[in-house]
């Protein structure tokens, strides 16, 4: 592996290719601070100038773009509370919490500190074990993607501090949110009022900016606490030893998960910090800070989301089997650079494998040396006073629901959800859960529903299926131990504190 | 009123000719709108189109992706645009198989848009996976009359749907449709032995046949494909009725000059046959295929009644 | 009959009204068979349990043990100032171009905050969309209009 990699630094480390590498990293910070442009459409509005450059060079670029925008999502969660992403939904309980009380500065650097360590991590992962970790994506099928999203549903109750059967509600209304649109097996169109910018789903970003950036402007607006948030105080811009000690468990934890569930198509990247923050939730030394700024429910969800961004190119490499629409836009760009994906890849293209693993390596370093110093800017935009920075973001988080889709109607439905997000605050209702089955509910269904139609109607494939049993299994014990007197007097005097 | 409009009012200060003559087309911005997302075969190729298009005319052309509902929603802003060439819609053959299994949408397709040339075609191939006891089209059938075959699509109307409906109606036998949001999903599970078979484009396919997880059985187009040259056309083993290629081309709300549609269409046949064209949309599995106004017109209206006809008989319907 | 847990009942009966409006849209989909479920089982399924959950929520909010919570004061006009602010955008953006509406996004919604006075808004303004402007359709080459099309 070695040898493999000095092939990759020698092809990867030409100063045009790092210029490359800082081109893709400072364009992708920039449409991952910006909310609703993904990292999807840039990448494909810039893949025809790459045409003009070497293969290295352009597919250098383009993971720059796809990982400075997750590193730019999380800047966004926290100073603002909005997730430009579903990972970042995560991000927002603890690392906007820590930035309300003066944090912020000490939550991004965690944040990017954590990716950069998780981004080491999966590429070695890549590197090392690509070959035999893609064919754990073939053992997949609906009947286990079905119980590992049960398993993420009944997790989410962990990201809730309030009552179960109130998350569950609020799980519940997610996924019945997640069910407008087209229905898959039938194409029957269901709950779009006849709108045709509905046919294919609520946007992700309408919801997100609805029910957490307006809500939360809402809220500060109205709680009196304007005159203090006028000025957050802000102690420290960097980590303490302190802090590195208490996230150095969590980011490893996060690397572990992000770095198994990142290889499965499709559900990899949704669910890996939903996991880690549930993870974190049951085993972390100060979890009943959780939920009101601890650095462990920053440092463990973006190391997972980031570790998962990079083993996600498990099966896009060896396989040729893109896991998200970013993927397959990556192996698109591929092949126009005359690449094949594909288990020979490793062979046929050495320089070229190697030199993209190697310069996720770059990218990453380089992320880390973008972004720490930003992190004092990003601070003092916080110290504009409340009155002329709510209206900033209003229109912000505007540009950003009408970049999605370019829908005005996007825009409307927003405001909508702002008054749902409104009355959730003042009733209690943590709007995680809800995200969360949001995004895995459409999931749910389709593999439930595919499940069945592939046994024929028989149900026990379910749990005929090891790996679908055994996510049923775990299901089972977490909702058990969840209910139980114990863990419930332990959930509300987390709720407490 | 629209995007584009304003834009041009912005840039141009109100100074335009009303009615473009075709001899003086284009003089303006041609807003090229893409009915997809960004990414994906339609708008790559689309956008190598626009770009060409612009140093064919030496004016501005730009690129507008408006998604949505299949790809109706740009297709009916594109309908109900100026009819004057300066707005075009470039589509995929989704454009028929929507307009077969959607009766609500907000336009005719036969009406409303004049089709204007076909950009390029691309290539289908019938695949199955390792666990299915077929080497060729004529095994599949066998298969399909002792078991439940279950063939993958993406999703109930899409290209895919109907090129596995169609093959199953020639060949005359029943397979199941299972429906995945996406082709690569159907192909993991053709890998995973879940599902059987999958007709896609080639390009999808490629990477998998050549990993070895799924195998060819049929090219269902006329003549073989360049990737994948061994494997037989569906016309060779006798089913030359499951043809199924998909296409890429450009209409405009009808209504426009038929001279305006004429220069549009040499436009596009010029640029997209160029041999750069040609490598260009080799790499997308695809090639050219030029063809005259009325050739194009008479393509689309076959293929939607033919799709009508299938969906009919499959029961394909978007409700 | 004294509701202790005021903020947990009122969760509870927008449970229950929610998931019964889910439940009754639902059925006018096909539902189908368990085995070949039709697009309304699904989400009939998660309306029924949605209203059950509710109910559990609510109930649960009448036991004199549980906590007392006050539903507090519900700042109405503020909300309406910030949400109608966005709907004017929505509304404005096609037809008076990104400049007009933007400039109108922040000086109505600005006005939400309590201490709130033009000069701020106007400076605001004059700062924040010239860069939105910058940033989105000069930068990133989004297709906005930045004047009204009457022009």
């Amino acid at each position: 592996m070695l040898a493999n990699l000095m092939i990759g630094f020698d092809a990867a480390l030409s100063l045009q290719n790092v210029l490359y590498a800082l081109m893709g990293c400072t364009l992708g910070t920039l449409i991952g601070i910006l909310p609703g442009l993904g990292p999807l459409a840039t990448i494909s509005m810039l893949l025809p100038f790459t045409y003009g450059i070497d293969p290295l060079g352009a597919l250098i670029m383009l993971a720059g773009i796809y990982y400075g925008a997750a590193y730019g999502g999380s800047t966004t969660a926290i100073l603002v509370n909005l997730p430009g992403e579903t990972s970042s939904v995560v991000t927002i309980i603890d690392g906007y919490q820590m930035a309300r009380r003066g944090r912020a500065g000490v939550a991004i650097a965690t944040a990017a500190i954590a990716s950069f360590s998780a981004g080491c991590v999966g590429t070695i992962v890549v590197a090392a074990f690509a070959a035999p970790l893609a064919t754990v994506a073939y053992r997949f099928g609906a009947a286990e993607y079905f119980s590992l999203m049960v398993v993420g549903l009944i997790g989410a109750v962990s990201l809730s501090s309030g009552s179960i059967p109130k998350a569950i509600g609020m799980i519940l209304v997610g996924v019945i949110l997640g069910c407008v649109g087209t229905d898959l097996n039938s194409g029957t169109l269901r709950f779009t009022f006849g709108q045709p910018h509905l046919w294919e789903g609520l946007e992700f970003i309408v919801l997100a900016v609805g029910v957490f950036a307006f809500g939360e402007i809402i809220q500060t607006l109205t709680s009196g606490e304007t005159q203090h948030q006028d000025v957050i105080p802000a102690d420290h811009l960097m980590p303490s030893r302190r802090d590195f000690r208490r996230m150095t468990p969590s980011i490893m934890r996060g690397t572990a998960i992000g770095s198994m569930v990142g290889v499965l198509p499709g559900a990899g990247l949704s669910i890996a910090s939903f996991f880690s923050y549930a993870l974190e939730k049951k085993v972390s030394r100060h979890r009943a800070e959780m939920g009101s700024g601890a650095i462990e429910g920053v440092a463990g969800p973006e190391a997972a989301n980031n570790a998962a961004a990079q083993t996600a190119f498990i099966p896009t490499l060896s396989l040729g089997i893109p896991g998200s629409p970013t993927m397959a836009l990556m192996l698109g760009a591929m092949v126009m650079h005359n690449i094949q994906p594909g288990p020979r890849v490793m062979t046929s293209n050495p320089d070229l494998f190697w030199g993209l693993i190697v310069s996720m390596l770059i990218g990453n370093l380089m992320l880390v040396i973008l972004n720490l110093p930003l992190v004092g800017l990003w601070v003092r935009l916080l110290k504009i006073p409340y009155r002329a920075l709510f209206p900033a973001i209003l229109l912000f988080c505007c540009m950003g629901v009408y970049a999605a889709q370019f829908s005005t109607f996007d825009i409307m439905l927003a405001a909508g959800f702002g008054l749902a997000g409104f009355l959730f605050k003042k009733l209690d209702c943590d709007p995680a859960p809800m995200i969360l089955g949001f995004v895995l509910g459409p999931m749910l269904e389709e593999n439930f529903r595919r499940a069945l139609v592939l046994s024929e109607g028989d149900f026990s494939v379910f749990v005929r299926e090891p790996i679908s049993a055994t996510f049923l299994a775990l299901a089972v014990l977490i909702l058990v131990l969840s209910a139980l007197p114990r863990g419930r007097q332990r959930r509300s005097l987390i709720a407490e504190e | 009123m629209t995007l584009m409009k304003t834009l041009l009012a912005a840039a141009l200060a109100a100074t335009l000719p009303l009615g473009a003559v075709a001899q003086d087309f284009p003089d303006d911005t041609v807003t090229v709108v893409i009915p997809f997302t960004p990414g994906g075969s339609n708008d790559t190729i689309g956008r190598y189109l626009a770009e060409n298009l612009a140093k064919h005319w030496d004016s501005t052309v730009v690129v507008e992706n408006k998604p949505g509902a299949g790809s109706a929603i740009g297709s009916a802003y594109v309908a109900n645009a100026e009819p004057n060439g300066y707005t075009l819609l470039f589509v995929s053959a989704t454009f028929t198989t929507n307009a077969a299994t959607q009766p609500n949408l907000p336009f005719d397709p036969v009406e409303d848009l004049q089709p204007i040339g076909m950009g390029a075609v691309g290539q289908f191939v019938a695949v199955a996976g390792n666990h299915v006891e077929a080497e060729n089209l004529a095994d599949l059938i066998e298969t399909a009359k002792s078991r439940k075959v279950f063939y993958g699509t993406t999703g109930v109307g899409s290209s895919t749907h109907f090129a596995g409906a169609l093959l199953a109606d020639v060949a005359g036998i029943e397979m199941e449709p299972v429906h995945y949001p996406g082709g690569t999903d159907a192909l993991l599970d053709i890998a995973g032995g879940r599902l059987d078979m999958y007709v896609g484009s080639v390009p999808q396919v490629l990477s998998s046949v050549q990993a070895g997880t799924v195998k060819p059985l049929a090219v269902t187009s006329e003549t073989r494909s360049k990737a994948l040259p061994d494997v037989p056309t569906v016309v060779e083993e006798g089913l030359e009725e499951a043809v199924f290629d998909i296409w890429w081309g450009v209409f405009t709300a009808s209504g426009t000059p038929p001279e305006v549609v004429e220069k549009i269409n040499a436009g596009i046949n010029a640029v997209m046959t160029t041999p750069e064209a040609e490598a260009f949309l080799a790499k997308q599995g695809a090639m050219p295929r030029a063809m005259s106004v009325e050739a194009f017109t008479d393509h689309v209206h076959a293929e939607i009644a033919k799709w009508r006809k299938l969906a009919t008989q499959h029961d394909i319907r978007v409700k | 009959m004294i509701i202790h847990d005021k903020k947990n009942f009122v969760a509870g009966a927008l449970y229950v009204s929610f998931g019964a409006l889910v439940a009754i849209g639902s059925a006018s989909y096909d539902l189908g068979t368990a085995q070949r479920m039709g697009p309304g089982y699904f989400p009939l399924a998660l309306g029924l349990l949605l209203m059950g959950v509710g109910l559990l929520v609510a109930a649960s909010a009448l036991g004199a043990a549980g906590p007392r919570t006050e539903l507090g004061h519900w700042p109405m006009g503020t909300v309406a100032v910030v949400l109608l602010s966005v709907v004017l955008f929505g509304l404005l953006l096609r037809p008076l171009g990104l400049l007009l509406a933007a400039t109108v996004l922040i000086l109505a919604s600005a006005r939400a905050h309590s201490a709130w006075n033009w000069r701020t808004s106007i400076i605001s303004a004059a700062i924040l969309v010239p860069a939105t402007a910058i940033v989105f359709v000069g930068l990133l080459g989004l297709r906005i209009p930045l004047l009204p099309s009457a022009f």
